[in-house]
């Protein structure tokens, strides 16, 4: 059956979108200087913006209500949503592998609006590539397990006092286990990364050094072995992938919605140029809609998803370095927000998997289905 | 179409000295040349750490300001500063000062060259990146995807190469520009999340793509 995509019609989706847009103004106007200090967030923790994403939960929603409410708040600032104190990224993963205490024990340790939470997958050496992860869950007299390896790139990961980490207790396929883990820690080094962009996501390195995990710790327990590790993670990246175009997508609108007012007067050509950019940006939008709804249906299919999310993030990088030229040279030294929204821009592009591999999933998803028909 | 703007002889030496020295060092030359470097309307470009008082001349919303014409602020820009240029704002010491500027074709051909040497270095170092990278016991540098962006990136530095010994126009210069961007970036993505690190040497490609955005007049301007 098609999803049916007209999603505007629908009146709670409509409120949280206009609530979302209520955000977007105070996320922008702090958005440079959590971009040049990243590491100085207590000016803006008690900030109409930021109490209003955590008031959302975008991430504990469903996905199509995520998917519009982050194209909201993205159109005020990504880098400013992925800033924001609360369960984040490890908030899906805990939702699709935890059990209800579980989900306390995260909800409890952001709950106040003034901590962060990590979901450490990807490692210097195999990127987000879940089936050659490295870092290891040792058993443990004491503890039942110790974490052991270095992940790279993880939102949050320096200042994070909760999160998840993804590791293997052996070789096998369903040797992959997620565990929820705190800290500070004697055995856990963090080191925040200095990134081109999306500065306010704190991307970090984490180094654990035989951290100890608990068997409350392991998610996945009350599930079947096969449902513990990939079939986990595997949904929670198709749920994830949609976050990601959803944030491309804002950023996008956010660089239109700003060339189109930083002049009064455009030439015909230029009007052309500026609603072929919007009819490009609506595109994307309708299909990272229909991409959450596709999830929301069944997590386990992500064929839209990494569609949407390679879509997204290309549209990203296009409308941000084209559309600032519009405004003459110079437009992006300028205007600091035009520059830093094309740095984030390329962010997306990395986050839960290059375009290569969301091509790679989308060409065998549809050879898949193109060989059960055939037979 | 009109004369050939630069010769290859110098396209080919400016490729070098920046695949060797950087971003830096080829902007170096190209100010060294004597020739004006050109501004954004509210007078702000990136030139190379240092390198603002050897600029002859600026070109600043419409006018060209020899050096003694014009006052120099340096502006704080923390990427740029990793690449070893500065963002400055370039004023006239006197208002009306200078003559009307006379185009900067021949700069941003020459930026051409610059950034042609870029990417032949961070193709280099992208190769060298995916021989170490294995999926599947391989090197990624055998897969077909990367080796798909490996020979457009190369066909489309080739086809750059010639095209600047031809182009004449500002159009054909700023189409040229939007094409080594994109060819910059799909060779960034090679080098997955360590490319969007400060760090990494691929910060140059980021950095180039801000100087064409204060050198380089659009085409939409233009025309």
């Amino acid at each position: 059956m098609q999803p049916n995509y007209e999603v505007d019609e629908v009146a709670e989706i409509q409120a949280l979108r206009e609530e979302a847009r209520g955000y977007a103004a105070d996320l922008r106007a702090r958005a440079l200087a959590v971009d040049a200090e990243p590491g100085r967030m207590r000016p803006h923790l008690d900030s109409p913006g930021l109490l209003g994403i955590q008031r959302l939960q975008p991430v504990l929603s469903s996905t199509l209500k995520t998917a519009v409410v982050l194209i909201e708040l993205a159109k005020g600032d990504a880098g400013m949503v992925l800033a924001c104190p609360g369960p984040a990224l490890a908030g899906v993963l805990v939702r699709v592998l935890g059990n209800e205490e579980q989900n306390t024990r995260l909800a409890t340790a952001v709950a106040g609006g003034r901590t962060w939470a990590f979901l450490a997958i990807t490692e210097p050496q195999t990127g987000s590539d879940v089936t050659r992860l490295r870092t290891e869950l040792r058993p443990d007299d004491e503890h039942g397990h110790r974490l052991h390896g270095v992940k790279r790139y993880i939102g949050n990961g320096s200042r994070g006092t909760i999160g998840v980490v993804l590791a293997r207790t052996g070789p096998s396929p369903l040797s992959l286990r997620a565990a929820l883990v705190e800290a500070p820690a004697a055995e856990l080094r963090t080191q925040a990364l200095d990134m081109i962009g999306l500065r306010g996501a704190r991307i970090s390195e984490m180094t654990f050094d035989g951290l100890p995990v608990g068997p409350d710790d392991l998610l996945g327990a009350h599930l079947s072995p096969l449902r513990r590790g990939m079939w986990g993670v595997r949904q929670a990246f198709n749920t994830v992938r949609v976050h990601v175009a959803a944030m491309a997508v804002g950023t996008a609108m956010a660089v239109h919605d700003y060339v189109r007012a930083a002049r009064r007067q455009w030439t015909r050509t230029e009007r052309a140029d500026l609603e072929a950019a919007m009819a490009d940006i609506e595109a994307v939008r309708r299909l990272t809609h229909r991409a959450a709804m596709e999830v929301d249906a069944n997590r386990e299919r992500g064929y839209q998803a990494s569609m949407a999310k390679l879509a997204a993030s290309e549209l990203a990088v296009r409308i941000s370095r084209n559309l600032p030229r519009m405004l003459g040279p110079g437009a992006l030294l300028e205007h600091p927000l035009l520059e830093k929204w094309w740095r984030d821009s390329c962010a997306f592009e990395f986050m839960e998997g290059t375009g290569h591999i969301q091509r790679l999933h989308v060409a065998q998803d549809y050879l898949k289905r193109d060989n059960a028909r055939a037979s | 179409m009109g004369a050939p703007l630069v010769h290859e002889i110098i396209v080919d030496e400016l490729v070098a000295v920046t695949r060797a020295g950087g971003l830096a060092a080829g902007l170096r030359r190209i100010v060294d040349c004597g020739l004006p470097v050109p501004c954004a309307g509210s007078g702000r470009t990136l030139v190379p750490a240092g390198a603002a008082g050897r600029v002859v001349a600026w070109h600043v919303a419409g006018a060209e300001l020899t050096a003694h014409q014009a006052a120099v602020r340096v502006l704080p820009h923390p990427l740029a500063s990793t690449e070893g240029l500065e963002l400055i704002e370039v004023t006239a010491t006197q208002p009306g000062a200078g003559r009307p500027a006379s185009g900067s074709l021949m700069v941003n051909a020459l930026l051409v060259a610059v950034r042609l040497g870029l990417i032949a270095a961070m193709l280099d170092l992208a190769v060298c990146h995916l021989r170490g990278r294995r999926v599947e016991g391989l090197p990624l540098a055998l897969k077909q995807l990367p080796q798909s962006t490996i020979a457009d990136a190369l066909a489309s530095a080739e086809l750059c190469r010639y095209a600047v010994l031809t182009a004449a126009s500002a159009t054909a210069l700023d189409a040229l520009h939007t094409r080594l961007g994109t060819t910059g970036w799909s060779l960034t993505i090679l080098f997955g999340g360590s490319g969007y690190l400060r760090s990494h040497p691929a910060r140059c490609l980021y950095v180039a793509e801000l100087v064409r955005d204060a050198w380089v007049v659009p085409a939409t301007v233009d025309s």
